[in-house]
């Protein structure tokens, strides 16, 4: 009994450690993308090829500077990488063949059937998390959850993909999982739903009576003629209102091929300076609670032991503990060299985005300020020739 | 916003007469007065031969610009640089004059798509004649500056040439619009409209009065803001090409999403796994092709030029065009397609002259 009182401390140091080690012993993720995305093999008549818009993700920067330090995140690369995510997600979809267009668009549309959203919740060269949210024309959710994926070497090895191309490959998966639900009435109804909405969008006055809303969700009423003229005039403006669309979604490929090969060469490094940091990290968590356990165990010991030898051991640990606190001091100073590498990396990276960011905000303002005018003055057409037509008052 | 010609009423009304004819050259008076009637531009899908010819043909049929220069310049004489000047102008102006006659007789007379690929074709000659004949009366004009400068010309000629030059080029600014309401209604004849607007089942309450005159007015004021419209997205796309990148749409075709995706669909029967596999590169390539196929109006002079050995008629001090923009590239199409070699020496000349002013 004895004995094992004075043998305890150094067994609970001993345990603590072996705990300790298998706590945080580091392990590389040796993976590559894993995950292919779907293509479905029924064919579908053209129309029912649902149109989707995908909006640049919301760049989740915390508010407090002191936060993005912590974080290490530069807000100039967040919102570039808001808008190369959707990019990138875009190419994935339409790559899958199992949808109509796809679009990158600054703001919701009422001319889509389906609208992607959603907010960066990590991104560096080791991991993308995002949650991405879905919604249709009928006000139905698809999708609402947090996708997330790991790069390792490999990812980075395999030069024509994407390092994180199974977070794209799984929303991907997601959304043709939702689409497969849906009957064939049910898409046509989706489609119908969407051609009323803009319709409704820009002549209310004309296609006001044609759908309802209840419970945020929009369903049809009745439908017009198919030899509505008013119709036509909407079918015009459409085809514009895609040009514009796809004038505004090649403004962001513009941007995405700009910024790819710094972006690329950025998360590589950060990945490797991420790894060696969360090496630090965790090396100095590891040497500090160590240390602190050797010496609170050979404080205990000694003042426990009546004995030379067991004082000597006591004293001992008490030592190896300090010494093995300076080695977390150490590794938590290279662990800071690394971050502060990271940090490096990130302000390079941004300073050089920066302009393309500018850039691509002004033209797609600028334009989404033409349209918006433009559109003005079709409503007010619309609604005079409306007047003009059936001799009844307008809103 | 709107276009000039349309305040003083829609491009129909001044374009034709109240029985929908494209106007003869003396009818300058009826076409101003005309209701319009139902000759809009192909607001309902129509017939787009009817609004596109009496837009290209009323303008050169209402007093050809040229007779002005020609007449209103008494103080001037052969030899004196601003003579030559006013007649090279006068030139330009009666070429143009013949090519959008030429182009309104095609319009009117296409009554299939090889004919209205015709028709375009006409329309794109027309446009670059128009752009010449603008070029020899800005020159005009500096000449005639320069002359006033110097006092070599006189004082009446040279205000009676001014306001030549003005009245020749608001009447080369009102071709032009005729001729971009008279292409958009060729594209839309071309276009058509979206499959699921037509399928939609009947059963609405919706009753739609026949048009009045009122009701064809607002059509064309939105055929004319569309067009206007499309220009606007034009000259954003041309922002959005790089330099490097392949000829830019000359038209705005209807936009084919399926085909587009379907296109980037063709690589996935490579790889199971969606990668992003140079999705740009794969893109790009298949923009162009889709803007190839879809291009209206420098294709046929391109197919053209082609056909008549197009290689061995480019100057040695020409470029290959690769960073050509719309106007460069119709003059270079004009030039190549020209059969006659004074002609497409001058075509050649006003090329230069458009790609050292850039």
């Amino acid at each position: 009994m004895t004995t094992l009182k004075r043998l305890t401390p150094a067994l609970l140091v001993l345990a603590c450690s072996g705990w300790l080690l298998s706590a945080c012993s580091s392990t590389q993720v040796i993976k590559s993308n894993s995950t292919p995305a779907i293509s479905a093999t029924d064919v579908m008549p053209d129309n029912l090829y649902l149109d989707i818009a995908i909006l640049p993700l919301g760049p989740g920067i915390p508010e407090s500077e002191e936060e993005q330090d912590k974080q290490i995140i530069i807000p100039d690369v967040r919102r570039a990488e808001s808008r190369y995510i959707a990019y990138q997600l875009k190419d994935t979809l339409e790559l899958t063949g199992n949808w109509g267009a796809v679009r990158v668009m600054p703001a919701m549309s009422e001319a889509v059937d389906l609208q992607i959203s959603g907010e960066i919740l990590e991104s560096n060269g080791e991991t993308l998390k995002a949650r991405i949210t879905a919604t249709d024309a009928t006000g139905r959710q698809w999708v609402s959850k947090v996708f997330e994926d790991n790069a390792s070497k490999y990812s980075y090895r395999a030069s024509m993909e994407d390092p994180f191309q199974d977070f794209y490959n799984d929303i991907a998966n997601a959304l043709l999982l939702e689409r497969q639900q849906l009957k064939k009435d049910q898409l046509t109804n989706l489609r119908q739903v969407t051609r009323l909405k803009y319709a409704n969008g820009l002549a209310p006055d004309a296609f006001g009576g044609y759908l309802t809303e209840k419970r945020g969700r929009t369903s049809i009423t009745q439908l017009p003629a198919q030899n509505d003229t008013m119709l036509n005039r909407v079918a015009k403006i459409k085809v514009r209102e895609d040009l514009f669309v796809d004038t505004l979604d090649d403004y962001y490929g513009n941007f995405y091929r700009e910024m790819k090969p710094s972006y690329n060469e950025w998360r590589l490094a950060t990945y490797d300076e991420s790894l060696k940091l969360k090496e630090m990290k965790a090396k100095a968590y590891k040497a500090g609670a160590i240390g602190v356990l050797s010496v609170v165990g050979g404080i205990y010991g000694a003042s426990q032991s009546n004995t030379w030898a067991g004082q000597a051991a006591g004293v001992a640990a008490v030592g190896g503990g300090i010494m093995a606190g300076k080695v977390a001091l150490d590794r938590y100073q290279e662990a800071e060299i690394h971050a502060q590498s990271l940090r490096e990396l990130s302000q390079s990276l941004g300073a050089e985005i920066t302009p393309h960011v500018l850039s691509i905000e002004g033209r797609t303002i600028e334009l989404t300020g033409t349209a918006d005018v433009q559109y003005q003055e079709w409503r007010r057409i619309l609604k005079d020739i409306y007047a003009e037509e059936t001799g009844l008052p307008v809103k | 916003m709107m276009p000039e010609a349309t305040s003083a009423g829609a491009p129909s009304d001044v374009f034709s007469d109240s029985e929908g004819n494209p106007p003869q050259a003396e009818n300058t008076e009826d076409t101003e007065s005309s209701e319009g009637g139902d000759s809009g531009l192909a607001s309902d899908g129509g017939d787009p031969s009817e609004g596109a010819s009496e837009g290209a043909s009323g303008e050169a049929s209402e007093g050809s610009p040229e007779d002005g220069l020609e007449a209103d310049a008494p103080g001037t004489s052969a030899g004196d640089p601003s003579s030559d000047a006013m007649e090279a102008a006068r030139i330009a102006l009666e070429e143009a004059g013949m090519a959008i006659g030429t182009a309104a007789d095609a319009v009117s007379s296409a009554s299939s798509d090889e004919e209205l690929a015709a028709a375009e074709e006409a329309l794109a000659n027309a446009r670059v004649s128009i752009i010449i004949a603008g070029q020899d009366l800005a020159q005009a004009r500096q000449v005639l500056t320069e002359s006033d400068a110097q006092g070599t010309a006189s004082g009446a000629s040279g205000a009676t040439g001014e306001s030549s030059i003005d009245a020749a080029e608001e009447a080369l600014a009102n071709a032009t619009l005729a001729i971009v309401v008279a292409t958009g209604a060729i594209m839309d004849a071309n276009a058509g409209f979206p499959d699921d607007a037509q399928r939609l089942p009947s059963g609405g309450v919706l009753t739609n009065m026949p048009g009045t005159g009122q009701g064809s007015e607002l059509d064309a004021e939105l055929e004319a803001s569309l067009i206007i419209f499309d220009g606007r997205i034009e000259e954003s796309r041309q922002a959005v090409l790089s330099p490097g990148a392949p000829s830019t749409r000359t038209g705005l075709p209807p936009r084919q999403p399926r085909k587009q995706s379907g296109t980037s669909g063709d690589a996935q029967e490579d790889t199971d796994m969606a990668t992003s596999a140079d999705v740009a590169d794969a893109v790009d390539e298949q923009r162009p092709q889709t803007d190839t196929q879809s291009s209206g109006m420098g294709r046929g002079a391109s197919q053209a030029a082609k056909a008549a050995g197009a290689t061995d008629m480019i100057p040695d001090d020409i470029n290959d065009g690769q960073n050509d923009d719309i106007v460069a590239q119709q003059l270079r199409e004009a030039a190549l397609a020209e059969t006659d070699v004074a002609l497409r020496e001058k075509l050649w000349e006003e090329y230069r002259r458009y790609k050292s002013g850039q």
